[in-house]
């Protein structure tokens, strides 16, 4: 996967907030520390969007001085599965046949 | 029976043409080919016996001969052609007063006194038919006076006009009119139009006394023809109930009289009386012309029913969508949980199916389609054995078939069993991870590593979506379908079809009726289209307002469709009949529905007499060739006269009292069904009743200059 087809996802610490944050054009932030899903969901929507435009996966970089390794280790397991659905996503038959022959609707 | 009166089969004259020379082998041939029934050979101051012996011989009693001449005569003023055609019983005097009025004479230039000819045939046993009017050498009015005055038996003397129109006119008038070929060019000679008997005669004999309108001949020639009595109840405007027995022949039978009568009330009789003996019919009223259109041109909601469109797709979209929700992410706890916890129990470590995700089960689809096809076979078989569709096969063939829909059957059902094994072995293997995931989770107090992030569900139900909505959509835009079924002909390159356009609504369809009105389905439409368009974005307030317009306006799947009706002509350009094309269409689709029996009340009605001449009777007397039953309840002189109907009905209505007059213009005659003493003249009563009486008959006939 070339850099072009690369987005990136930085953990980070914002306001000693765990912020997991997928920068996309219009960047969604995950708060780590909260229990809401509202945010995972919208995030679902743009990831799902964006893979219309183009195929892509997803890279996590740890900001420098960021330090919980609980975080790291969830984000690393948390991308790492995401991938896997989204290649498993836009491999589907069904992804191939909306979007192979999708025409004027 | 086709009749020619008129055949030449030799060139006599100076100057006649010699394509009228023909030998006995071909003469029988054509007329064969011809299917003349009665042929009188008619040549030219000739009267040849050898030759009508042989051409007899040769036509083997495959149709009539009768020996005839065709003679020049003259009185001080004109000179004309008469016909004599002979009883073919009396062929040697026939011969004997042809030599004693031609002897030794040169027959190209011969030509008899008209008393003499008169002198000599008087008494014997012939017909005269004189030219008339369009005819070279007609016979003068003096001359026809002649002629009535001498021959005793005046339903001898015939006249022949040169065309049809003319004879018609004459017919209608009373006079005896017949035509023949006279033959120019034997290789044309099938193509002449030759005047047909409606009473089949065998003999020179018959035709005399069916000339002469003989009663008992007359019934017998009828009786040919086959004749139902048909017992009706007729309810008459007074309310009172009759019983009448009604002679109806496989022919014409024509019911007439004046307004009023109760013509109407026979023909309702008539049909029910047919409809409950299960006999087919095509029935025309004139009164009910607008509202036959009407009921045409109605869109009944059962009508899109019939329609076979593929609605399944919309109508489980709308069950499906009405439970629809969004796939949830799986929790970034549960991932923090599972890092937290990993740890806590080395035991569980080494249990690895706890690291173990989901298996991608593939969908249902499979399975649901053989699971659709063994339940399609399994229908068939039932189907055999409860309507017994085996009866027309043997034990073997039956065997066979019920075999083959067993392996079949069989199939289906092994391919059903092994796609839900598959499907059902994932699940399966996919909830035994669950729960020894669960399980272990318990017992070690640590999470096992999540199922997934919940992306690859969330997708596939907003990649469903967006699919089914698009195939909605699509449906939507392009199902339509045309049936096109005619109604009649205006003319002979005018017809028209009526137009059924099923459509299922995407835009504004004018014209077309909807189980919903226009704003309620464009509406909904709009909603699904946004659906579609954000079925991979922000979608549920969408789903729900889809949700609320179906349940608000009780939307069902065939709401959606739309039915258009219309008249189009054969170019398939929308046409709209005027009043008069309007009957003149359904008159025709009465008359050319393929039935047994045809019911026609007042088919005159608003129509020209060009549209009764050139399309109804024409038809009429094709459907009595067919051995149809037609029933007409006419005021129209043309029809009931000129089809010369096997029975007319006379209806009147004089001191309260109904009456019905049965007959025929065979024997001229039409008597009381009540009381058989009581009786009128057919022809009379016709004048009186379709033709307004004498004086306007004989007005009419004198302003035409027809006599």
């Amino acid at each position: 996967m070339n850099q072009d087809n690369i987005i990136n996802v930085e953990l980070k610490k914002e306001e000693d907030v765990d912020i997991l944050e997928f920068q996309f054009d219009n960047p969604v932030k995950i708060n780590l520390n909260s229990s809401n899903n509202k945010d995972l969901k919208e995030m679902f929507e743009i990831l799902l969007k964006e893979l219309i435009k183009k195929k892509f996966a997803l890279k996590l970089n740890v900001q420098n001085n960021y330090k919980t390794e609980l975080y790291k280790d969830v984000c690393n397991e948390y991308i790492n599965a995401l991938n896997e659905e989204i290649k498993e996503t836009i491999e589907s038959d069904l992804w191939k046949e909306i979007f192979e022959t999708e025409g004027e609707n | 029976m086709k009749i020619d009166f008129h055949c030449h089969t030799k060139s006599v004259k100076q100057g006649e043409t010699e394509k009228r020379n023909i030998d006995s082998k071909r003469f029988v041939e054509k007329i064969n080919d011809a299917n003349v029934k009665i042929v009188a050979i008619t040549n030219h101051n000739d009267f040849d016996k050898k030759q009508y012996e042989e051409f007899v011989e040769e036509a083997n009693e495959s149709f009539q001969i009768w020996p005839g001449i065709e003679l020049d005569i003259k009185d001080d003023e004109t000179e004309a052609h008469l016909i004599i055609i002979s009883n073919p019983n009396c062929l040697n005097e026939f011969e004997t007063s042809i030599n004693n009025l031609i002897g030794d004479n040169d027959k190209s230039t011969f030509i008899a006194n008209i008393e003499d000819v008169l002198n000599e045939f008087n008494n014997k046993d012939v017909i005269y038919i004189g030219h008339y009017i369009g005819k070279k050498k007609m016979l003068s009015p003096k001359m026809i006076e002649l002629m009535e005055k001498t021959i005793e038996e005046k339903y001898r003397l015939f006249l022949e006009p040169s065309n049809y129109k003319t004879l018609s006119v004459m017919s209608d008038n009373g006079f005896r009119a017949i035509m023949g070929s006279d033959v120019q060019d034997w290789e044309k000679y099938s193509s002449i139009n030759l005047p047909e008997l409606k009473l089949e005669v065998d003999s020179f004999n018959k035709f005399l006394l069916l000339a002469k309108k003989d009663v008992t001949t007359i019934n017998t020639l009828l009786q040919k023809k086959e004749k139902r009595d048909i017992d009706i109840s007729i309810k008459l405007k007074n309310k009172k109930v009759i019983n009448q027995t009604i002679p109806i022949y496989n022919d014409i039978n024509v019911i007439f009289g004046l307004k009023g009568t109760g013509k109407s009330c026979i023909i309702d009789g008539l049909c029910d009386k047919y409809i409950k003996d299960g006999i087919d019919c095509s029935i025309y009223r004139a009164k009910d012309v607008d509202d036959t259109i009407k009921s045409m041109q109605t869109i009944n909601d059962n009508e899109k029913f019939e329609v076979e469109f593929d609605l399944n797709i919309l109508s489980k979209f709308i069950e499906k969508i009405s439970k629809w929700k969004d796939n949830n992410p799986t929790s970034l706890s549960n991932y923090i949980e599972y890092i937290e916890t990993k740890d806590n129990n080395k035991n569980k470590k080494r249990l690895g199916i706890t690291k173990l995700k989901p298996i991608k089960n593939n969908s249902t689809e499979k399975y649901d389609e053989y699971l659709e096809k063994r339940k399609t076979i399994d229908n068939i078989i039932n189907e055999y054995e409860d309507n017994n569709l085996y009866e027309f096969l043997d034990d073997n063939d039956k065997n066979i078939l019920k075999e083959i829909n067993n392996k079949i059957y069989i199939k289906y059902d092994s391919f059903t069993k092994e796609e839900y094994i598959k499907y059902k072995s994932i699940e399966l293997s996919n909830n035994c991870i669950t729960k020894i995931k669960e399980k272990a989770d318990l017992l070690s107090s640590s999470k096992s590593v999540p199922n997934s992030t919940g992306f690859f569900e969330f997708a596939k139900n907003r990649l469903t979506l967006k699919n089914e909505t698009n195939n909605i959509l699509k449906l939507l835009r392009e199902t339509k379908k045309i049936e096109e079924e005619k109604i009649g002909n205006l003319d002979e390159d005018k017809e028209v079809f009526l137009r059924k356009e099923y459509k299922t609504f995407f835009d504004n369809e004018t014209g077309f009726k909807f189980g919903q009105t226009a704003t309620t389905l464009k509406s909904v439409l709009k909603t699904l289209k946004n659906v579609n368009k954000k079925s991979l974005e922000d979608v549920n307030e969408y789903i729900k307002l889809f949700n609320q317009e179906l349940k608000d306006n009780n939307i069902q799947a065939t709401d959606f469709i739309g039915i258009k009706k219309y008249f189009i002509n054969n170019k398939g350009e929308a046409y709209e009949p005027s009043d008069g094309e309007r009957i003149m269409l359904i008159l025709d689709r009465a008359l050319f529905e393929n039935k047994e029996v045809y019911i026609l009340d007042e088919p005159e009605r608003s129509l020209g007499n060009n549209f009764i001449n050139d399309v109804v009777l024409p038809r009429i007397n094709e459907l009595a060739k067919l051995k149809k039953t037609i029933i007409i309840a006419t005021h129209n002189a043309n029809i009931a006269v000129r089809t010369l109907p096997f029975v007319s009905i006379l209806k009147e209505y004089t001191k309260g009292e109904y009456k019905t007059y049965i007959g025929n213009p065979f024997v001229n005659k039409l008597i009381n069904q009540d009381n058989e003493e009581d009786f009128k003249n057919w022809k009379d009563e016709s004048i009186r009743v379709l033709e307004g009486g004498n004086e306007a008959f004989y007005d009419r006939e004198d302003v035409y200059e027809s006599r």
